[in-house]
């Protein structure tokens, strides 16, 4: 495996307090990257700061805000020294709707409006924001990453909206992204753990094995790479995280983990056999 | 093929007050169905209105001033189409902002996402996506409780999805065609369907600019919705669910179950074939 020294990289995660936020966090600060760890919920985020013991600045924001959002990549910029990377991993799932969707399936009719609304913001509306005000500083610099964390047949299974829906609007928007910047040397991909994760957002009532659930971990040396100056040039891809292999060259991971972003590639990723989990029992209606 | 008889149809149909909302309004009238045409503009939906009445009589289309973005909007506005039309059998999400709300020359001048202002954003993606969703919870329990019913989402090309220079638009549409896909599941033997319709590229409708180097004449007319929004608002369509058709690919010439296979395929991304894996 390329042993990466992000030393000088600076990096900013969203949703850093727990699940891949968290996980991408401790990975980049270990490999010496400088991280912004972003999360709307500042204690998580210093938990997450200590457990790296460097490397990590803890900052609050809500992301949906802009304010909150341009605030956010300013003082980043002016306190850290700069930002290379931006990783939109912050997320709302579909127990913030009903606890126990996993068995009690919530169908479209169900759903709360405000809840509704809630996720949409943080998920489309907040990834927007904060690529938006950081993109200025990246392309000025001409060097600079977005990656933003999305989901795979999940975007268009029954009982999963608007978690789905949301991530769909976010998988092309990278897609969109990434053709805006073509050749200014800033890049956007998608990474995603490649199935069910274990994290918070899957509740332990859930009917995963949790050994079985990919590891938060996972996301460690793909997002490690996209930091890198090694992904120089890697523009509108996705990557599955548990296809990357930490042992493997980066060009034979680029292969076996990487695809065009948005539909070509989710048709590819769910022909190679993704489990399709049909969410809860088919209740009467 | 015979055009299908939409008589005792009730159709609600947003963004009714032109382009590809006013061709399927006076389309599915001319079929028999009554129609609530629901505009943000009232102007426009009266004047598609006072166009199907003029055809058909009075009581073929009332108008309806309807913000979807709004949840009460969306409920008077089914309200009054049970109260005044005597019923509801088909949603046509139709209504949507388009990139010229982003950027008029976007055709020729695409608009990068960090250009555009996060109020712009949010409006649109609050009619696109949410008037959709709203519109279709405030719909779907007299669809399910008749047992028989149909939402139609008008979404674009996958490729103008995810395309550079069009965005939030095409996000927007990836979100509502991922959630017919979804809704379609989630009302899986109730006998109310949900399906996609698309015009299939770029429509000669006022989301493109009047001064663009596209020409309209060789871009698709509106009407091509309208064979297939009439065969879906029909029963001829029973059990078609989650699928996603194209208006351009639609032959009348055909009859409308064989033009449905050759125009249609599964709603959102699982048609495209897997790529071949690179060496």
């Amino acid at each position: 495996m390329p042993t990466r020294d992000l030393t000088g990289k600076i990096c900013i995660v969203t949703g850093t307090g727990s699940g891949l936020g968290k996980a991408m966090t401790l990975g980049l600060a270990a490999a010496g990257a400088t991280v912004a760890g972003v999360d709307i919920n500042l204690e998580a985020a210093r938990a997450t700061a200590a457990e790296a013991g460097s490397n990590v600045t803890p900052i609050s924001c809500d992301i949906t805000k802009v304010a909150d959002a341009d605030g956010t990549i300013k003082n980043v910029i002016d306190r850290l020294g700069g930002l290379h990377m931006l990783v939109n991993c912050a997320g709302l799932g579909m127990s913030m709707l009903r606890r126990d969707y996993w068995s009690n399936r919530l169908y479209f009719w169900q759903t709360d409006p405000d809840l509704w609304q809630k996720l949409m913001d943080v998920n489309v509306r907040g990834a927007f924001l904060m690529a938006r005000a950081a993109a200025p500083h990246m392309l000025a610099q001409k060097w600079g990453r977005i990656i933003n964390v999305t989901s795979m047949n999940t975007m268009i299974r029954g009982g999963n909206m608007p978690y789905g829906q949301s991530k769909a609007s976010l998988e092309a928007a990278s897609a969109a992204w990434a053709d805006d910047f073509l050749d200014s040397g800033v890049t956007c991909n998608v990474l995603v753990p490649g199935g069910a994760a274990d994290t918070p957002m899957v509740p332990n009532e859930s009917p995963y094995d949790r050994e079985k659930l990919v590891k938060p971990t996972a996301m460690v040396a793909p997002i490690c790479f996209f930091a890198s100056n090694d992904s120089d040039g890697v523009n509108s891809m996705r990557f599955l995280g548990r296809n990357w292999d930490p042992d493997a060259s980066d060009e034979d991971n680029i292969k076996a983990a990487g695809s065009p972003a948005a539909w070509p590639s989710l048709a590819d990723q769910a022909a190679q056999g993704q489990p399709s989990t049909r969410i809860g029992k088919d209740i009467p209606r | 093929m015979t055009a299908p008889d939409l008589n005792g149809k009730v159709v609600l149909l947003t963004g009714g007050g032109g382009g590809l909302g006013r061709a399927m309004a006076l389309g599915l009238a001319d079929c028999g169905a009554r129609v609530a045409v629901l505009d943000i503009d009232a102007a426009s939906a009266d004047a598609v209105t006072a166009e199907i009445r003029n055809r058909h009589g009075v009581d073929a289309a009332i108008a309806i001033v309807c913000d979807i973005s709004i949840e009460s909007d969306c409920q008077h506005a089914v309200e009054r189409t049970l109260a005044e039309l005597g019923g509801l059998h088909v949603l046509v999400n139709n209504a949507a902002i388009g990139m010229r709300f982003i950027s008029e020359d976007f055709v020729d001048t695409p608009p990068k996402f960090w250009e555009y202002s996060a109020d712009r954003f949010q409006a649109l993606m609050d009619v696109n996506v949410r008037g959709t969703f709203l519109m279709s919870q405030a719909v779907v329990h007299h669809l399910m409780e008749q047992g028989w019913g149909r939402i139609v989402n008008v979404t674009t090309s996958l490729d103008s999805m995810m395309r550079g220079g069009n965005m939030p638009y095409g996000q927007s549409k990836a979100a509502i065609e991922a959630a017919a896909a979804s809704w379609a599941e989630d009302l899986d033997g109730t006998g109310v369907t949900v399906n996609v319709l698309i015009p299939g590229g770029a429509a000669n409708t006022t989301m493109i600019p009047e001064h663009s180097s596209l020409d309209r004449d060789k871009i698709n007319q509106p009407e091509v919705m309208i064979a297939p929004i009439c065969w879906l608002a029909s029963n001829e369509s029973d059990g078609v669910n989650r699928k996603r058709f194209i208006g351009r690919d639609w032959d009348p010439s055909l009859p409308a179950s064989e033009a449905a296979v050759a125009a249609g395929g599964p709603a959102a991304w699982g048609a495209l074939p897997p790529r071949p894996r690179s060496q």
